[in-house]
């Protein structure tokens, strides 16, 4: 291990990413550590594997080779259960992704009913097999895990606005309340990281603005953030780190205000020029 | 050639109890065989499409795989008449199977048969839908199979519900080859009424507007689900669940 940093939560190492199907490698060895409480924008040209990247963090694709380290655990090694890592580790889609056959509801609540559900009958086997533990806490009902998370999603919904919509279905939402949506969804597991894949980048211009300023308080309350976008305001405000990344490796990375700055690489020049 | 008394013929055998029961045994078991066979087919379609379109990392999905397609092969290269006879005057006692009833027989085997067509319907029906939903659903923590029944499934048959409306037709008009293997079907039963006098042309004449009366009822049915379904896409939600909710 060549930085052992106590307070990273994710630290990729010598990522390579070779898409089988094209055989075009996207990313070329990245190092990448994100510290808890940290907000990282990842910059970069459409193909220079900005994405791959993010959306290696959690393998939505699987890594070819390297290390992704959450909290520890390599999440590259194909013996790990990456399930239980992604419980913890949020993520919002550029196309919103809300379950189009479930309520508004049931989208915040599917997955954190369907996984406490499953921690409940587990625990319950391990009190049935094995020893008896004193004092141990009665193991909630159904019932009660569903009210409780169904509380806790109108809570969330109530802090978004949207607390009247809990009934209908994605289809009758527009983009920005969609968003806004699937932001809390993935806050409903109480993640400790979360993952944005240009959030705004399928929004109408007068809907980006309502997604950035929820995303703008997640991060003040210290919510550890890794961005992927082409919103520049909003990486000037919000990042603490901004990566540029250009032909599958990260070709600078600074805070914002000397990255936008004093911009080194001629690539990351070339690049400021076309966007700001 | 004298209608009204050939129709006369027909409505004076209606008359007895008895034959009005067999008419009536074999609607039903005709409805049966297509009901039972068509959600069995679904069952067993359901299955082979996530095979099909599951990813092919594990060696255990590729011997799935490879089963699935040799299925789907047999069931739809052979007739289902064929199918029936094999099961039922070769398996059945190659296998030592008795006491089963014929109607069992062919309600398994339009399952079966059903099933490899389902298969290809739903594998289209799974492929339909948008590849985030699944992403989506194994982000939060979902397993696959857990993200395939809550999301993708219920997706894919609500796309592909017209299609199976057409497999449910298809398999109804199927049963009147159940005569085959001895199952008191619609065809059989007409064929009985007509025997009664040696006048056929009525009874079947009848026989063609009970399937025809069938599949509108089925093609009517499939349009109240799609209705169905296309309001809950769109619906504002009932005002008994907004005071839930409130």
């Amino acid at each position: 291990m060549a930085v052992n940093n106590e307070n990273a939560i994710i630290r990729v190492e010598g990522l390579t990413k070779t898409f089988e199907d094209d055989g075009k490698t996207v990313l070329n060895g990245v190092d990448l550590v994100v510290n808890q409480g940290e907000k990282v924008v990842i910059l970069g040209a459409s193909g220079s594997g900005k994405s791959t990247l993010l959306r290696c963090l959690n393998c939505m694709e699987d890594p070819t080779s390297g290390s992704i380290f959450f909290e520890g655990v390599d999440l590259a090694d194909m013996r790990v259960n990456i399930n239980i890592y992604r419980e913890h580790i949020g993520m919002v889609f550029q196309q919103f992704n809300l379950f189009n056959n479930k309520t508004v509801i049931d989208n915040i609540t599917l997955a954190p009913i369907h996984i406490e559900h499953r921690n409940m009958r587990k625990e319950k086997l391990k009190r049935l097999f094995g020893k008896k533990e004193e004092n141990a806490k009665p193991l909630k009902t159904k019932k009660e895990i569903v009210a409780e998370k169904k509380a806790h999603a109108m809570q969330l919904l109530e802090r978004i606005g949207l607390e009247d919509k809990a009934d209908v279905y994605p289809s009758t939402l527009s983009g920005g309340q969609k968003q806004r949506i699937a932001i809390i969804r993935a806050l409903a597991m109480n993640p400790k990281v979360m993952l944005f894949d240009e959030p705004t980048s399928a929004l109408d211009p007068e809907m980006v603005g309502e997604v950035l300023d929820l995303m703008k308080e997640l991060a003040k309350e210290g919510m550890t953030m890794v961005i992927v976008t082409h919103e520049m305001g909003f990486a000037r405000e919000v990042a603490d780190k901004v990566i540029f990344i250009d032909e599958g490796v990260i070709k600078e990375q600074a805070s914002p205000s000397e990255l936008f700055g004093n911009p080194k690489d001629a690539r990351l020049k070339d690049f400021l020029s076309k966007v700001l | 050639m004298n209608w009204s008394v050939k129709l006369e013929k027909f409505l004076s055998t209606m008359e007895s109890e008895y034959f009005q029961d067999l008419l009536i045994t074999g609607l039903i078991n005709t409805i049966r065989v297509a009901v039972l066979g068509l959600i069995i087919g679904i069952i067993i379609g359901t299955v082979i499409a996530v095979v099909k379109v599951a990813p092919k990392y594990k060696l255990i999905v590729r011997i799935l795989d490879k089963i699935c397609s040799v299925y789907i092969a047999i069931f739809r290269g052979t007739p289902m008449v064929v199918q029936l006879l094999l099961a039922y005057y070769v398996l059945l006692p190659t296998l030592e199977i008795k006491n089963v009833d014929s109607i069992v027989v062919g309600i398994v085997v339009f399952g079966m048969n059903s099933g490899a067509y389902v298969a290809e319907i739903m594998r289209g029906g799974l492929n339909s839908v948008d590849r985030g939903q699944m992403e989506a659903g194994r982000a939060l923590g979902l397993s696959y199979g857990t993200t395939m029944i809550k999301i993708i499934i219920p997706q894919a048959i609500k796309n592909i519900l017209p299609t199976l409306g057409n497999e449910f037709i298809t398999l109804i008009k199927e049963t009147s080859v159940l005569s085959f293997i001895t199952v008191y079907d619609l065809y059989t039963a007409l064929s009985t009424i007509g025997s009664k006098n040696y006048e056929k042309m009525v009874p079947y004449i009848v026989m063609a507007l009970i399937y025809i009366v069938l599949v509108l009822l089925i093609t009517l049915l499939v349009k109240l689900l799609e209705n169905i379904f296309a309001k809950s896409d769109k619906n504002k939600m009932s005002n008994k669940k907004k005071v839930k909710a409130v």
